[in-house]
């Protein structure tokens, strides 16, 4: 790309966040037709005339989000920490629980790869597990272990670890018979064989399970946040949204 | 009793009824030790299977093939193969996949058993 084409590029997006941003303080533009009766009502329970409804205007979101950025690390008890250390805590459990289902995951899919009466006879429950939504596996989690902050990490090891296997088992199976061959004719050991030939043959699409096991673990880490509590983007929204709720 | 020697070979598989469809039945064949031999053949007569089976690659239904008056029941670093498709790794240069065969073979011959082969095929194989 020409450095005239990223320029013009640049200048689209920046002509789209315009556009969007301006729709958006248009349809939350405060209502003009606000009767006495509702402003007597309003004083009586005490609101001042600064009373918020429905989506805020984006001059609010940049203001409440300067202020949370301003200040990211502080910590005033558990309910009320800055958004540094929210995003702390939510990357943490990401990448506790990504690490074990990769531990856990590869050795695991390689097994199932290499042997195809264990491929066939694993793949049935693979495929039942699979599509538990991550979410449902929640209750389960808080009942027997018992903490919310390791039911988390198990939330994003139990959804990150199905793409993870599919793709390993079936990137070992699908090795070129060739350089299985090879290495037949050559006399390589097992292990030799498993980490020279297979594993660098297979490892595009073991990678490739990683980022989708990625993608869906940053999806699912705010909503089981949201639902486990403690500390996190997820909760921290969560508890926002349900204390604005309840205010109005 | 002749250096190679072929008894009897089929190679037959199950057709989708059920019956069974033979590539080649009883192919018999002997070859000395430094003859050069052709296997010449339409495509599908199965030439390439009984290079395989030969090689150990694969087993054939019926029938042994004995090499230095022993038979030959899988691949081994006796015999040579060079595959029809190239089979060398894209993830290794071409030093590498060298280096890899190499150490395959002298493998249980003490620490770095290529040691002293690679520099040899380093010497031959730079211009």
């Amino acid at each position: 790309m020409s450095s005239r084409d990223f320029w013009r590029a640049a200048a689209l997006s920046l002509v789209f966040l315009a556009v969007l941003l301006g729709v958006w303080h248009l349809a939350t533009l405060p209502r003009q037709q606000a009767s006495a009766a509702n402003d007597e009502y309003a004083k009586l329970m005490g609101k001042g005339a600064k009373k918020t409804e429905g989506l805020p205007t984006p001059a609010q979101i940049g203001e409440t989000a300067w202020k949370h950025l301003a200040d990211p690390f502080y910590d005033r008890g558990s309910n009320d920490k800055g958004i540094g250390i929210q995003l702390a805590v939510l990357a943490r459990r990401v990448g506790l629980g990504l690490a074990l289902a990769i531990l856990f995951a590869v050795p695991l899919g390689f097994l199932i790869g290499m042997s195809p009466l264990m491929h066939a006879r694993s793949i049935p429950f693979i495929q039942v597990l699979k599509p538990i939504s991550p979410l449902a596996w929640m209750p389960i989690a808080l009942y027997t272990i018992k903490d919310s902050s390791v039911s988390g990490v198990f939330v994003i090891f139990i959804c990150s670890v199905w793409p993870m296997l599919i793709n390993t088992a079936h990137g070992v199976a699908s090795v070129r018979r060739d350089w299985l061959n090879v290495a037949r004719t050559l006399e390589v050991k097992p292990l030799r064989r498993a980490f020279l030939v297979i594993l660098p043959a297979a490892a595009p699409t073991i990678l490739t399970g990683m980022r989708i096991s990625m993608g869906i673990a940053w999806l699912v880490i705010v909503a089981a946040e949201m639902l486990v509590g403690g500390t996190g983007i997820g909760y921290s929204s969560g508890t926002s949204g349900t204390i604005s709720t309840s205010r109005t | 009793m002749a250096f190679l020697e072929v008894q009897g070979l089929s190679k037959i598989y199950p057709a989708k009824d059920g019956r069974p469809l033979p590539v080649f039945e009883r192919v018999d064949f002997t070859i000395e030790q430094g003859e050069f031999v052709c296997i010449v053949g339409h495509s599908g007569c199965g030439k390439t299977t009984i290079l395989n089976i030969l090689a150990g690659l694969d087993t054939p239904s019926e029938g042994v093939v004995i090499m230095d008056r022993r038979e030959v029941t899988g691949p081994s670093l006796d015999r040579g193969v060079v595959f029809q498709g190239h089979a060398l790794m894209p993830w290794l240069s071409v030093m590498k996949n060298i280096a890899f065969a190499v150490r395959s073979a002298l493998a249980g011959m003490g620490p770095d058993p290529g040691r002293d082969a690679l520099p040899e095929i380093h010497r031959h194989g730079r211009p």
